[in-house]
């Protein structure tokens, strides 16, 4: 061996034991910091939320103070905070399908990256994006060149509720196509006693203003809708008086219309999840976390009896609607490093399966896939697991004004569910297309706000979309 | 007993006491103590009302929007111009009189019938008087969840009722025809009490030889109302009429719990025009010139109430 190579072995030996091992995390390095945080009511903060932090401040030190409110009062108040800059918000919980590219637009979010590839704030096992689903990355990013302000860590999923027993009992087909879906909900509209009143309506969604953007979105887009598109000199216009964005308007007013009760003009998620779990519906289209207070037997009469499955495919494809849900740093925290270890920590692998145990969908896909992991129904675990994996973050108008995109979207439904016909849709679509496109010239003017990126959406084939009706042996019924 | 006075009495030499220092700024403090007790009160309003005006005042002639346009610029007038080319503003003036004078009418007509009522001697009229009394003192939102219940298109007791008498039900909070009926009706059942404590009370006080005059001149219980009841009850009609109304423009919580200024802003008011400028859409610029105008509406309203109170009244 000649002195040159063995002095260049000698080199690579010296320099392989000196490099230092990538750094352990020291999860106290904070200990006896309080964060404060503002988080949205709902059913993971008692399940998940509130236990994890108590685990984080034994393990850390760390105490976070959680302020609870529902989701319209919190967003107002982190909007608030933030834009007043105080430094006593440290962490954030956001949908980016909501305010995250108004957020992010005007800088208020901590860009995350060099907390990211930090080791000695983030565990080496930490496999950031590695581990994520896709339909959860998806929905992380709004606008071009944003950088990761956010970590996505729930994978909730507008998805199909459904009635096991009376589509057994009445042996009707469990849909995989919209024309199905009408179908079923036309069977299962059951007026026992013929008194004009059914003892139960077959379908359920909501009906109310603003908030039917989320139910209707999945409708919009498998109708080969969307809510706004690109002209070719890459103008962002509303594309709700699209033929096919008209199609789906019509198609869920007559579902509404004709087989849900007339109180879907007025009810909340709430109020729609306690009706069906009082057995008053065969079908409730909404998140998949309602299926809790279904399988409840102390609050609902139907426990047992009820799963979920996709929302059918329309005539432009499946695109399973996932409002995730993310965490995020407020630029104004004075504890930022001390937050994105809080963040890094309830995102690590093994936490988040116990959120996953919980019932709470989560974006790991080794949360899905642990073999500890048991979902509450088998199709409830394949619908959540490919909506999560495939689907894309439609539920709102995506836009700097958004507020207005889903009042005025509310307004298409509202006519589309009262009245019905397709010339009253029309003339309201165009009215409130106009005024939205309109908006985004005002509001969004020199800035690149992609909203749903379409690109992202892998449109489910027919096999993916009975795979869940599959999984709970529904497969064979109404044959 | 004055500080000053008590100096004296503690035996000091009466001229040297007065020519001293520490006498002269006794006197002063004595002549200002008026001043210095007010001053809590004065820091107070000014902080937490002529502040927060000014700062509304201020931010009118701005764009500020609240997360997209942190640092905003002057835009003189256009915010006082802009809202009424919007067909929904205008839609919400005219919801905010519609609402205020049914719901205000409604109430001073029931109210006056059920002071009346509770004026006469029936047995068991304290218990009554206390249950007609009940809604006054309910929580707004607490009886909009109920009230919703009641509204329910498809199981709420309303349209039970109806259908019951072989009518077909009604939309009550679904349909742009009926929301603003709808939350006149919740107005009426939630405030009457109101008018009717203040009238009852304007009943007990008036004098009775009128009364007994106009029945010895053979005049019927309609003349006695009008001629005599309604004239004497002028002053508690006019407080009545003042405070409902004033309340009755500004209603917020019942109609945002119950509609929400839906469907299709067909019972929007004005404040939940400037609410949902500011806290949904964020355009607190806008916001702030409606609140000014919305000011000035109340003011108004307030000051024509006022000068019908304060006319001379000829019957």
């Amino acid at each position: 061996m000649s002195r040159l190579r063995v002095l260049a072995a000698a080199a690579v030996a010296t320099a392989f034991v000196a490099a230092p091992a990538r750094a352990e995390v020291d999860w106290r390095q904070f200990e006896g910091t309080t964060l404060n945080a503002a988080y949205f009511t709902a059913n993971y903060i008692d399940a998940w939320f509130r236990p994890m932090a108590k685990r984080f401040e034994e393990e850390t030190g760390i105490k976070v103070q959680m302020q609870v409110l529902q989701a319209g009062q919190i967003r107002k108040k982190q909007d608030i905070m933030l834009a007043g800059k105080d430094s006593q918000l440290d962490i954030v919980m956001l949908q980016m399908d909501n305010r995250g590219g108004k957020l992010t637009a005007a800088g208020h979010l901590e860009d995350l990256q060099p907390y990211l590839d930090d080791p000695t704030l983030t565990p080496a096992d930490y496999d950031y994006p590695g581990d994520w689903l896709g339909g959860c990355l998806n929905t992380e990013r709004v606008i071009t060149g944003q950088p990761l302000n956010n970590i996505v860590w729930s994978a909730q999923a507008q998805l199909l509720h459904i009635r096991r027993d009376l589509f057994e009992q009445h042996n009707v087909k469990v849909p995989t196509t919209m024309a199905e879906l009408e179908d079923a909900a036309k069977k299962l509209t059951i007026d026992e006693d013929g008194d004009g009143k059914p003892e139960v309506y077959g379908f359920l969604s909501r009906g109310h203003g603003r908030l039917t953007t989320a139910s209707f979105a999945t409708y919009l887009f498998n109708h080969g809708g969307s809510w706004f598109k690109r002209l070719d000199d890459g103008t962002k216009v509303s594309n709700l008086d699209s033929k096919e964005s008209i199609d789906a308007f019509e198609f869920y007013g007559r579902l509404i219309r004709d087989y849900a009760p007339k109180s879907a003009l007025s009810n909340k998620p709430p109020q729609n999840a306690a009706l069906y779990a009082a057995g008053k519906a065969a079908m409730l289209s909404a998140l998949n976390f309602w299926h809790g207070l279904a399988d409840n037997p102390k609050k609902s009469r139907i426990a047992g009896k009820s799963t979920t499955i996709l929302v059918p495919s329309g005539p432009g494809g499946s695109f399973p609607n996932v409002p995730t849900t993310s965490l995020a740093i407020s630029k104004y925290s004075e504890k930022k490093k001390a937050a994105w270890l809080y963040i890094a920590w309830m995102t690590r692998k093994h936490i988040m399966l116990e959120g996953q145990m919980a019932a709470v969908p989560m974006c790991r896909r080794t949360s899905w896939e642990d073999p500890t992991y048991v979902a509450p129904t088998p199709a409830w675990g394949e619908s959540a697991k490919i909506a999560a994996d495939f689907g894309i973050a439609i539920a709102k108008p995506q836009a700097i004004a958004i507020g207005q995109m889903r009042d005025a979207a509310g307004e298409i439904i509202n006519v589309a569910i009262r009245d019905g016909s397709r010339e009253a849709i029309e003339a309201e679509a165009k009215k409130q297309a106009a005024f939205m496109t309109k908006l985004v010239a005002e509001t969004e003017e020199g800035m690149n706000f992609a909203g749903v990126i379409p690109e992202f959406a892998k449109m489910l084939d027919p096999d993916s979309q009975a795979a869940p009706i599959r999984a709970e042996g529904m497969d064979k019924l109404g044959m | 007993m004055a500080v000053t006075q008590k100096v004296l009495a503690s035996g000091l030499d009466d001229r040297r006491a007065r020519e001293s220092f520490g006498w002269r700024v006794l006197e002063w403090l004595d002549l200002q103590m008026p001043i210095v007790f007010n001053i809590p009160t004065v820091v107070f309003l000014f902080g937490l009302v002529a502040v927060p005006i000014a700062l509304v005042i201020a931010t009118s002639f701005t764009d500020w929007q609240l997360v997209t346009k942190p640092d905003p610029d002057f835009v003189g007038l256009d915010n006082y111009v802009k809202p009424w080319g919007d067909e929904r503003w205008l839609g919400a003036i005219w919801h905010t009189f519609a609402y205020a004078f049914a719901s205000v009418g409604g109430q001073f007509v029931l109210g006056l019938a059920t002071a009346m009522l509770f004026n006469r001697s029936f047995a068991g009229k304290a218990f009554y008087r206390s249950v007609w009394m009940m809604p006054m003192v309910a929580m707004s939102v607490a009886i909009s969840l109920v009230w919703i219940l009641f509204f329910d298109n498809a199981f709420g007791i309303l349209n039970y009722g109806l259908q019951g008498l072989g009518l077909d039900g009604i939309e009550w909070i679904t349909s742009p025809e009926w929301a603003l009926v709808s939350l006149i009706i919740v107005g009426i059942w939630h405030h009457t009490p109101f008018m009717t404590l203040i009238l009852l009370a304007g009943l007990q006080s008036l004098p009775q030889d009128p009364f007994e005059a106009a029945r010895i001149d053979g005049a019927s219980r309609w003349q006695m109302l009008i001629h005599i009841t309604l004239p004497l009850l002028k002053t508690h009609i006019m407080v009545a009429l003042i405070l409902r109304s004033i309340f009755g423009v500004k209603e917020f919580d019942t109609i945002l719990a119950i509609t929400e200024g839906g469907p299709r802003y067909a019972s929007e008011t004005m404040n939940l025009n400037i609410y949902f400028n500011a806290f949904e859409y964020q355009y607190m610029g806008e916001a702030a010139a409606k609140g000014v105008f919305f000011f000035l509406f109340i003011l108004c309203v307030q000051s024509i109430l006022v000068k019908l109170r304060k006319r001379k009244w000829s019957y």
